[in-house]
């Protein structure tokens, strides 16, 4: 891996103090903005954004030029920096704002700049206060050395920044949840249609949601250029991304790295392998929403396109290893507490779906499964997916029970089986990829009723 | 206007529309539980999806609820596999931690879980684990919660928010833990709170009143109006063994939405336990004795004919009332001109109440009579001064006055002015201050207990209707009328109601091109006909 590549993680890594202003302004912090603000149009600073391919680090993967393109042509128009990090197995942002703080902001005022925006939130999750206290600390300093409030640089150009503790819930972070809750509402998912941010966001008015990651990148595709940063990664997946490694691995932490790296080569080259030497049994790559990965399907790159194809997701970059001593059963009934903990109540599928399938995991867990139940969860994913106001019914609810289930069914089996909970060695434990498709159950998506 | 294709039916509708409605129009039921017409949309059960297509050849679900009518050639499936599915699948949802109690819950018969449950639920269930069993609630002095039946469709919250603008009501806790529940000290306690029952599409809100009473569909459902105030709310009396159970709204757009107030739903309770007149009486020795029918009439014309002269010099007073129908101070103004042969006409004004608007304009009106402007317009008379001023002055001597009023009160001056009559005759319902005046008594009949029309505060005609007859030897008082009437040898017309309508089409101001098939469920506004040759204003 080019070091030069790593930005973002490099700056954090080598520079002492980079919280602080001065230090960041010292090493050329600030003088996009300038740059920016004094010889860019705006519509230049959206081409520049849209030219370089950035697609949303948040988790879905949107292209970030054209949810900007999308926004309602009128004013005021708001931002809303996502720092409600709650996907489990995700922690880049946190670390992006813990040592690099203001390269987000540059990033919220380019995006504000481009968009027409003079005001904006960072809507950071509530248990991360001394990132708030920091992130307080920064924008105070950067109103000190006057990049935000009135007449920035003398350009003209307004705009103020806040911070928002998070109220505490893991809808908070998704974009109409973050944005009633901003308003002071419990997080409800708006409906969409007709409440796009882009349309009808915070206070009615267009709003742009985007991801910590997302701002820095704005700020570095802004900073070098697109070219620049289209010269990392693939066409499908540009830029470098951060990556977090954790679980069963010798070295879990953050990485900076290009998406065109394998999983693989992400787990034993990056991270050092699994944990003492033991065997891969699952891996999910990009936080807990995405469908699990068996020892087979090591071999694909971490670009966006590719993990589609290969029926998962990239997702916000968590990646969660798995050894060979971990149950499966355990493993989903973890998370399916966290999505029966978590669903918001506010649409029929998930707030009664998530508590049956959670129910269900840990009856088979304890040895009190039945036959029926490996189909009766499937069809109560079925039920749910594509059936709820928002998408958390199936991101951290029915893709990882229902890619658990059928790769993992012979570990399910003999749950059922034996009632009792039951280890399969790594090999028995899951369906080759040919017996996954022979049982005509999409895994990403439900394939046909 | 958009013509759209709903399961192979073409229909042209208003843009905006949601899907739900644009199917109804076509005769096709969506089947809902949040979605409320008189309630913003919230989309949450997804009870309502239905497949729509989404680009050319593909379909998506949509709710029925949030999706509108945009544009020409849109297409909607609603019956196909996958929305059919979907219904199976909700259906469960609601019904896994449902208590099925159905037996002794006061929904019964009504409840869209089981309805819908009939056309797309399953004869077994396949949840084995534990039911959720959240703790019912005493939310106010008229509402309770079964929250184990709760659906958490919002309806209740977003009434109190919306309709009533006292939000009272809100959700605790989250995920499947959800409760509606009330702020600490802060109980359901609004004018509007009774409604958060009727658009509960569950058992889940209750009112107390209704508790355990018998099984709904034992009643008889009277589409009335109710008598409350001058507003007129459009309602539906259920009633079984001439007895009111319950009073619930009806829906019209130009008078109370989907609403009522409380004071009108339990308002019936005054009237079933009030103190009824069952029988005529007469005073005799200083006291009211019950008598017959025939030596009550006897006793009017005895007590009046000294008294009724030439018109113009008649010392007959006649005083009618703001709870009766149109058709009934219709007859008695005719009583007064041809039997009477007076011009002493006036009309009881009852002291205004509190008023109120909500927050989305129901109206409760401090005119606590329901057809005080029908009355104005019957009699040609606004109050009872002019009576009062007549008695004092000597030139009134005997009264006939009308009650019908459960509160009625009387000023000291007109106390003091009916003292001195020689002979009062009192047609009321119950024991009042006017009854213990009076000579003569006719027992007369309650807005239960007859036919007729009222004219609310801003001029629409509502029909009344009779849930069963008066108790006792009372009669309605169109009829104690009329035979008065024949006992002074005048006969008054037609007894029926509607043909009383039609008269009043003809002579009286503001009524003409009115009849009852014109009035029909919905009422009709005063005025829409051309002004009637015969009335003189």
């Amino acid at each position: 891996m080019d070091a030069s590549r790593c930005i973002l993680t490099r700056e954090m890594e080598t520079i002492p103090n980079l919280t602080d202003i001065d230090i960041y302004i010292q090493h050329g912090g600030y003088q996009t903005v300038e740059k920016a603000l004094k010889m860019m149009k705006p519509e230049e600073v959206v081409k520049a954004v849209t030219d370089s391919g950035l697609k949303g680090r948040g988790g879905a993967g949107f292209p970030t030029g054209r949810k900007w393109s999308l926004l309602a042509n009128r004013f005021p128009r708001y931002l809303c920096c996502n720092a409600d990090e709650s996907e489990p197995a995700s922690f880049k942002d946190r670390k992006l704002l813990e040592g690099n703080p203001h390269r987000v902001i540059e990033g919220m005022i380019l995006t504000s700049y481009a968009n027409g925006i003079n005001l904006g939130y960072i809507y950071i999750r509530g248990e991360f206060f001394q990132i708030i206290e920091q992130m307080d600390r920064a924008f105070a300093q950067a109103y000190e050395r006057g990049y935000l409030g009135k007449n920035i640089l003398g350009t003209g150009f307004d705009l103020d920044l806040y911070t928002h503790p998070g109220a505490g819930a893991y809808i908070c972070g998704e974009e109409t949840g973050l944005i009633e809750s901003l308003e002071g509402n419990r997080p409800y998912p708006r409906l969409k249609p007709p409440y796009f941010p882009a349309a009808i966001g915070l206070w009615q008015a267009p709003t742009i949601v985007n991801n910590v990651e997302t701002m820095a990148d704005v700020a570095l595709v802004v900073e070098h250029g697109a070219d620049w940063f289209k010269g990392f990664g693939t066409e499908d997946s540009t830029g470098s991304r951060l990556f977090g490694l954790c679980g069963h691995v010798k070295k879990p932490g953050l990485y900076e790295l290009e998406s065109t790296i394998t999983l693989r080569s992400l787990i034993y080259d990056v991270g050092g392998g699994v944990r003492g030497d033991k065997k891969l049994k699952a891996v999910i790559p990009g936080g807990i929403s995405a469908p699990v990965l068996t020892p087979d399907e090591l071999d694909v790159t971490m670009e966006f396109g590719e993990m589609a194809k290969a029926g998962t997701m990239g997702g916000t970059g968590g990646v969660v290893v798995m050894d060979e001593t971990v149950c499966m059963v355990d493993a989903l009934l973890n998370i399916s507490m966290f999505a029966r903990h978590e669903s918001c109540g506010q649409c029929t599928p998930c707030r009664e779906g998530m508590p049956w399938i959670n129910d269900m995991l840990r009856r088979i867990e304890q040895g009190h499964g039945r036959q029926e139940d490996i189909d009766l969860l499937l069809d109560v994913c079925f039920n749910i997916e594509g059936r709820t106001v928002c998408v958390f019914g199936q991101a951290p609810g029915v893709w990882p029970t229902r890619s658990f289930i059928v790769k993992y069914l012979p570990e399910f089996q003999a749950h059922i089986e034996q009632h009792k909970c039951v280890v399969l060695p790594v090999e028995e434990s899951y369906l080759r990829k040919e017996n996954v498709e022979m049982l005509g159950v999409g895994v990403f998506r439900a394939k046909n009723s | 206007m958009p013509t759209i294709k709903i399961d192979e039916k073409e229909v042209t509708v208003d843009a905006g529309l949601t899907l739900i409605q644009a199917a109804a129009t076509a005769g096709i039921d969506i089947p809902h539980f949040c979605y409320h017409p008189g309630l913003p949309i919230d989309g949450n059960c997804r009870m309502c999806l239905v497949e729509m297509e989404i680009r050319p050849g593909v379909f998506g679900l949509v709710a029925g609820c949030v999706q509108t009518v945009t544009k020409d050639g849109m297409q909607i499936r609603t019956n196909t596999p996958t929305v059919l599915k979907n219904r199976e699948g909700v259906m469960e949802f609601f019904l896994i931690n449902h208590p099925l109690d159905c037996p002794w819950c006061d929904q019964a018969g009504e409840c869209r879980l089981q309805d819908y449950s009939f056309e797309h639920g399953r004869a077994d269930s396949r949840f084995v684990e534990t039911k959720r069993v959240p703790p019912k609630k005493d939310l106010g002095p008229h509402i309770l919660l079964y929250s184990t039946r709760c659906i958490l469709c919002t309806r209740c919250i977003r009434f109190c928010d919306e309709i009533a603008g006292t939000s009272e009501l809100g959700i605790v806790h989250m995920g499947s833990h959800s409760e509606i529940d009330t702020f600490p000290g802060q109980p359901l306690d609004n004018k509007l709170s009774g409604n958060v029952a009727d658009i509960c599409p569950v058992g889940a809100l209750v009112t107390k009143d209704f508790l355990y009473k018998p099984r709904i569909w034992h009643y008889t459902t009277v589409r009335t109006i109710c008598t409350g105030c001058s507003t007129g709310c459009n309602t539906m009396m259920e009633v079984m063994h001439q007895k009111i159970y319950r009073i619930r709204p009806r829906e019209n757009m130009e008078v109370n939405q989907y609403w009522m107030c409380d004071d009108g739903r339990f308002g019936y309770h005054a009237l079933q336990e009030a103190e009824r007149v069952k029988v005529p009486m007469k005073r005799v020795n200083g006291t009211l004795q019950a008598t017959t029918w025939k030596e009550a009439l006897q006793a009017v014309s005895d007590g009046f004919s000294r008294l009724i002269g030439e018109t113009g010099q008649s010392a007959v007073g006649v005083v009618g009332s703001a709870q009766w129908t149109n058709e009934e101070n219709f007859l008695l103004s005719k009583l007064a001109r041809e039997a009477f042969k007076t011009s002493h006409i006036g009309l009881y004004v009852k002291p205004p109440g509190e008023g109120w608007v909500s927050k989305s304009g129901f109206r409760i009106e401090a005119d606590k009579t329901p057809n005080a402007r029908g009355a104005r317009e019957m009699l040609g008379a606004a109050d009872m001064r002019g009576i009062v001023d007549g008695i004092n002055a000597g030139t009134i001597k005997g009264l006939y006055i009308v009650g019908g009023d459960l509160g009625l009160v009387l000023s000291a001056a007109e106390k003091e002015a009916l003292g001195k009559l020689e002979c009062l005759v009192v047609q009321d319902i119950v024991h009042s201050e006017l009854v213990d005046l009076a000579h003569v008594v006719l027992a007369g009949a309650s807005w239960a207990e007859k036919d007729g029309t009222m004219t609310n505060v801003n001029g629409r005609v509502q029909r009344l209707r009779r849930a069963f007859p008066p108790p006792g030897e009372a009669r309605t008082d169109g009829e104690i009328i009329r035979q008065v009437g024949k006992q002074c040898g005048v006969d008054l017309g037609p007894g029926a109601p509607a043909e009383i309508m039609n008269e009043i089409a003809r002579t009286v101001e503001g009524y003409a091109g009115l009849s009852y098939s014109v009035i029909g469920e919905q009422g009709a506004m005063t005025g829409i006909g051309q002004p009637s040759e015969a009335a003189g204003g």
